[in-house]
């Protein structure tokens, strides 16, 4: 008796007795005959086995193609997205920050130029002994008194006037804080802007202003606008960049101070 | 006479047809060393393992680049999600009040260091003879202790005058006011029973999240200037304006979870917002 292979269903003939009934003629057409042999079938399964292997080809080719298409679009996402967010990063970032552990000065050096204009949010004490100090800024270390013309108007409580002062001490005023007399728990806010900072070929001297209120103790409290100009130092008239701030508390004279610990001052650009 | 089939043209005997072929030639043609039907099977193994290893090894090569770009694309995106973080974290809106009412901002994200606050606004006051000028006061973290705030305000205003005097007599007086109580005053704006003019302000408070060590810190502390007029539309008379500057501390040197803001008078008494008011609160980081 023949047996069929499991995947072609070839005949087969074994030493059995069984199979030794089939003549030589049966055999032969079991083998190679033309409708049903074996040989017809390994022909069929090879027609089968190319046909699969074209499908198999193309569909790895197309699927190729469209992965490569892919690739591509996500590359294009992905480098739109880095653009979008240097973009994002341009219009505002936090630059600089400055948190008081014991006395120190603001020294902001090598500023990035990519932005346009500086907004400066504070919380800070001098640390001299006195009601009210100011908060000074320079630029690009020049502390040439000649250089700069600042102005203030503020209110106080002690001493309880109001005065509109303008002051050429080597310094923009743009803030009234407290000094360390009133208790190292005391620090005064303000914000200050400093616009154009970068431009370095053209435009107006820099400028500086700000704003700020604070009490600690009525009726000690002390708050006002202040602001001024830089005109570049050495002569320059304009088109000065500003690439360094040094930030410090004054009594709106050259005398420079520190500021205490707790003071926190922050810098951001805006694009 | 044999046929050869289409595929591989293997020989193939018909009974009955091919009967006068020999067992030698029928041996030959089935296997034959050259040429048989096992040595064409025999070559289509090997043509059919060729082209599966070729085929392996051009997916494999193309995979190779695509694995690498996953792996790009993979450190492109971690980077872009890196970037985007601290893009967000850097400025984001963090509460908004819209409409009528007193604003309470609660559990307030601690992940910024300051707030920025715009806001346009004006107090509902009954309809009738009354102030045209009011403050905007806040408290931190619920705390309406009377005592625990202390506040000033620096303003230039100008008062209403009356139907027979005109607003030109209502006069503008420069005024420092201070205050221990239970709120910090913001901003000045102004009280109508119509609340059609809106007075726009602006605000800070600064490291409103965090304790800075010093002792036992700073004490939390915030600002505001405003400036509006309220013009004498109608009735003609009833012109009101302000600029001031207003800020104050409290004294705690907790990080500021709540923040509540409402009208004030300066009584103690708290306020309701008219409607049209928005107050918007901004996270810097």
């Amino acid at each position: 008796m023949t047996v069929q292979t499991t995947f072609l269903n070839l005949i087969t003939y074994s030493s059995e007795p069984a199979d030794q009934s089939g003549s030589f003629i049966t055999w032969t057409q079991d083998m190679s005959g033309s409708v049903n042999s074996n040989m017809t079938k390994i022909d069929a399964w090879s027609g089968s086995v190319t046909g699969s292997y074209t499908g198999l080809s193309g569909s790895i080719s197309a699927s190729y193609i469209a992965t490569t298409g892919s690739m591509n679009n996500i590359s294009g996402s992905i480098t739109t997205i880095n653009a979008n967010i240097l973009t994002l990063q341009s219009r505002f970032a936090k630059l600089y920050e400055f948190v008081g552990s014991g006395s120190g000065f603001v020294d902001f050096d090598n500023i990035p130029q990519t932005y346009k204009h500086l907004l400066i949010l504070g919380v800070a004490c001098s640390n001299r002994s006195l009601y009210n100090m100011d908060v000074g800024v320079d630029f690009n270390g020049d502390a040439n008194s000649s250089n700069y013309e600042a102005i203030q108007w503020n209110r106080s409580g002690t001493p309880n006037f109001e005065h509109i002062t303008t002051y050429t001490t080597a310094q923009i005023i743009i803030a009234n804080v407290p000094g360390c007399m009133s208790g190292i728990n005391i620090g005064g806010p303000f914000i200050a802007i400093i616009p154009n900072y970068s431009e370095a070929t053209y435009g107006f001297y820099k400028t500086a202003m700000g704003m700020s209120m604070y009490t600690f103790s009525i009726p000690t409290y002390a708050g006002g606008l202040q602001g001024g100009v830089w005109n570049g130092g050495g002569g320059i008239s304009t088109g000065n960049a500003i690439t360094r701030i040094r930030m410090f508390t004054s009594a709106a004279t050259t005398t420079r101070y520190a500021f205490t610990a707790g003071t926190n001052i922050t810098i951001y650009g805006f694009g | 006479m044999t046929n050869v089939t289409p595929n591989l043209s293997l020989v193939t005997f018909n009974k009955g047809v091919d009967l006068d072929e020999s067992f030698e030639q029928f041996r030959d043609d089935l296997d034959g060393v050259s040429n048989s039907n096992m040595t064409k099977v025999d070559d289509f193994s090997e043509t059919v393992a060729l082209l599966f290893a070729s085929t392996l090894a051009a997916t494999s090569a193309s995979l190779l680049p695509v694995n690498n770009f996953v792996n790009s694309a993979t450190g492109s995106i971690t980077s872009i999600k890196s970037a985007s973080s601290a893009v967000s974290a850097s400025f984001l809106k963090i509460a908004e009040f819209s409409g009528s009412g007193q604003a309470d901002f609660i559990n307030l994200n601690q992940n910024f260091k300051h707030i920025i606050i715009f806001g346009v606004s004006c107090i509902k006051v009954p309809a009738g003879p009354s102030l045209l000028s009011y403050n905007i006061g806040c408290d931190f973290n619920g705390d309406s202790t009377g005592g625990n705030y202390r506040d000033i305000a620096w303003t230039n205003s100008g008062s209403s005058g009356s139907s027979t005097t005109g607003w030109s007599s209502g006069g503008n007086v420069s005024d420092m006011s201070t205050h221990t109580g239970s709120q910090i005053i913001l901003a000045n704006v102004t009280g109508s029973s119509i609340w059609d003019f809106g007075s726009p302000f602006l605000a800070m408070i600064l490291n409103y999240s965090g304790t800075i060590v010093s002792g036992s810190g700073f004490y939390k502390t915030a600002m505001g200037v405003s400036a509006f007029v309220r013009a004498g539309f109608y009735p003609s008379w009833e012109h009101a304006c302000s600029l001031g500057i207003q800020g104050g501390i409290w004294t705690s040197a907790s990080p500021i979870t709540r923040i509540r803001m409402f009208g004030s008078d300066n009584s103690g008494s708290r306020m309701d917002f008219s409607d049209n008011t928005t107050i918007s609160l901004y996270g810097m980081t």
